[in-house]
């Protein structure tokens, strides 16, 4: 419940920028559930959410400024377009998977980037600007404040089924697919099914996110949605956590506000979340288990260190499969404090196979 | 060695800027520029190997991604030392071009063509006829059994790395007077090497090679009928195929089969 306070006062409190970079990041954490969703829980290497992406926002710009349609008929057909060309895409899952899906995923996408840099009627280049917002049920949704709330609806419709799927039925075959699909085929998994609703699955919540996007920044190119956007989007799903939503989401929103921070710096932005994925990557059998001094309690934790520890003992809890976090060092509080927190401890459970478990401590 | 590394076209433009920096401004000779540049990318393929080695035969979607990972560093390092912007490189070669039958050749097409023949050849016969070279296959077909014949798994990978950065710096350096060389070289270039790969069949050189051939011919046609729109009719063209034969024309010694 303090989440949907603060969710619902949160646009009262920040600047009309600052609101902009929350609606981006609303924006690429539902692009990180659809991934976390094909990647994650099913396992399918889906290098081409950001064409979804594209292509249901180009669906969206050239029926409103081409074809004269309003809001809902070119928002719906614009996810039917994305939930196609998901399935279009998920094809060759059928007959490969690992990194030649990936390199077929990741060509499909050159080919969408390609194409719409090239199409007359995809405005080429320069990209379509001048979409026009029109009022929903009255409300303006030019206003960025506004439109936040619509975002914020739909995203937590959007997370609520996702996490819904996970819990269901057919949540569970993806995952049995994920992790062994043979043994999930032998038990009665539909194999190619099942694969069909991955990519199914990760191109509609890509249609929705271009969407929301597309009326978001009234303008579309191709160079948003290149490889280099893609990266990121993966990175943020690792840097999360594959396998859990709301890691996804908690990546996504987190590298969006750091992307911001490091606006003047792109390219050290660049080389920190490259090296952070690799030692993600590397560390991913790290188990982080926090804890904090009797001092550190309470209002004296920093709000940062709050969010990693709470974080760290979810997925404890959960009992997900271990994800990195490489910590170490000073957060900064709400009050220009700063805290420390230790890395005590970085030790193996006698009898090898679990994976090292590293204590943290706040002071 | 069973692993696409998603850094290998980051490595090749890695490759491109060393060479192009040697030659150019250090006025070396071209020749000269290319050896140093092989040695410096094969000492990244070498950083990347070891720092990825502990998830080697585990998790391939997790080496797969780390290699994602360094390519994005790659870029950004490219990025900080040499700029944002990219540069022409002078052809070392300066000659008029030949004719040939009525069609025009640069002459530096044909000298990339034969070291390209040549780097095959020795390539080719490193893994037949050399034991370094078999071990290199053998870890590709089973890392177990290599393991147990006393094969150094790491140490091969480990080599392969460094050869396949090595190969990877020499397309870029001697592709660097032909395309101009910027930050973003790798990415079109890399996919169509990967699906160049894939489809002559993985693991297999002659298939490699036919796959290259392949897809460079058909760059050229749609690039010729299509104009702009060549990509997408590449990748289209490219999927199909692999749909109809995953294992590639020429079948794969390891792919991850649906």
């Amino acid at each position: 419940m303090a989440l949907v306070a603060v969710a619902w006062i949160l646009p009262y409190q920040l600047g009309g920028y600052a609101i902009h970079v929350v609606n981006i990041a609303l924006v690429f954490a539902l692009l990180a559930i659809g991934l976390g969703l094909a990647m994650g829980i099913a396992g399918q290497i889906n290098l081409a959410q950001v064409a979804f992406f594209g292509v249901s926002a180009y669906a969206t710009a050239i029926l409103t400024t081409n074809n004269g349609l309003g809001f809902w008929p070119a928002a719906a057909l614009a996810m039917l377009a994305a939930a196609l060309i998901g399935l279009l895409v998920g094809v060759p899952a059928l007959r490969m998977q690992s990194h030649y899906l990936g390199i077929v995923t990741l060509g499909l996408a050159l080919g969408f980037i390609n194409w719409t840099t090239n199409a007359e009627v995809a405005g080429g280049a320069e990209g379509i600007s001048a979409i026009p917002v029109p009022p929903m049920f009255g409300i303006d949704l030019a206003s960025e404040y506004l439109y936040y709330y619509l975002e914020v609806v739909v995203f937590a419709a959007a997370l609520a089924f996702g996490l819904f799927v996970v819990r269901t039925s057919l949540g569970r075959r993806l995952q049995a697919m994920r992790d062994d699909p043979l043994a999930a085929g032998a038990v009665g998994a539909e194999i190619p099914l099942l694969r069909m609703t991955a990519f199914l699955l990760s191109s509609v919540y890509g249609g929705v996110a271009g969407v929301l996007y597309v009326r978001l920044i009234r303008y579309v190119a191709p160079d948003t949605f290149n490889i280099g956007n893609m990266f990121l989007l993966l990175a943020m799903v690792v840097i999360g956590g594959r396998q859990s939503l709301v890691g996804c989401v908690v990546g996504a929103i987190g590298l969006t506000l750091v992307r911001e921070q490091l606006v003047d710096y792109p390219t050290y932005a660049q080389l920190g979340f490259g090296v952070v994925v690799v030692l993600m990557v590397v560390f991913a059998e790290f188990q982080v288990s926090v804890e904090s001094h009797p001092r550190g309690q309470g209002a004296d934790l920093p709000p940062l260190g709050v969010l990693a520890a709470a974080a760290q003992v979810a997925y404890e809890v959960a009992h997900q499969r271990p994800v990195a976090y490489v910590l170490g060092g000073d957060a900064i509080g709400g009050h220009e404090r700063v805290h420390r927190f230790v890395l005590l401890a970085v030790h193996r459970h006698p009898g090898g196979p679990a994976p090292p478990v590293v204590r943290l401590a706040f002071t | 060695m069973g692993l696409v590394n998603f850094a290998h076209a980051d490595v090749l433009m890695i490759g491109a800027y060393a060479a192009s920096t040697f030659y150019m401004s250090t006025e070396l000779p071209f020749a000269v520029a290319m050896v140093l540049a092989i040695a410096v990318t094969g000492l990244i393929g070498l950083i990347i190997e070891r720092v990825l080695r502990p998830l080697e035969n585990k998790d391939v979607t997790l080496m797969l991604i780390g290699t994602i990972g360094f390519g994005m560093v790659l870029q950004a390092v490219a990025i900080l030392i040499w700029g944002a912007t990219g540069r022409a490189v002078a052809s070392p070669v300066k000659s008029a071009p030949l004719d040939f039958f009525g069609l025009r050749i640069r002459t530096y097409d044909l000298v990339v063509l034969a070291i390209a023949a040549l780097a095959v050849v020795l390539l080719v016969w490193f893994l037949q006829r050399t034991k370094r070279g078999a071990a290199m296959q053998a870890v590709a077909m089973d890392h177990e059994a290599a393991t147990a014949v006393g094969i150094h798994v790491g140490r091969s990978n480990a080599i392969a790395f460094a050869i396949g950065a090595g190969l990877a710096a020499l397309a870029g350096g001697l592709v660097g007077p032909l395309l101009y060389v910027s930050p973003a070289m790798g990415g079109a270039l890399g996919i169509k090497g990967f699906a160049a790969a894939m489809l002559g069949g993985c693991g297999n050189i002659p298939g490699a090679i036919v796959g290259g051939l392949a897809i460079g011919v058909l760059d050229s046609y749609a690039a010729g009928h299509f104009q702009g729109y060549s990509e997408v009719v590449v990748f289209l063209v490219f999927t199909v195929i692999i749909m109809i034969k995953p294992t590639g024309l020429f079948g794969e010694m390891t792919v991850s089969r649906a």
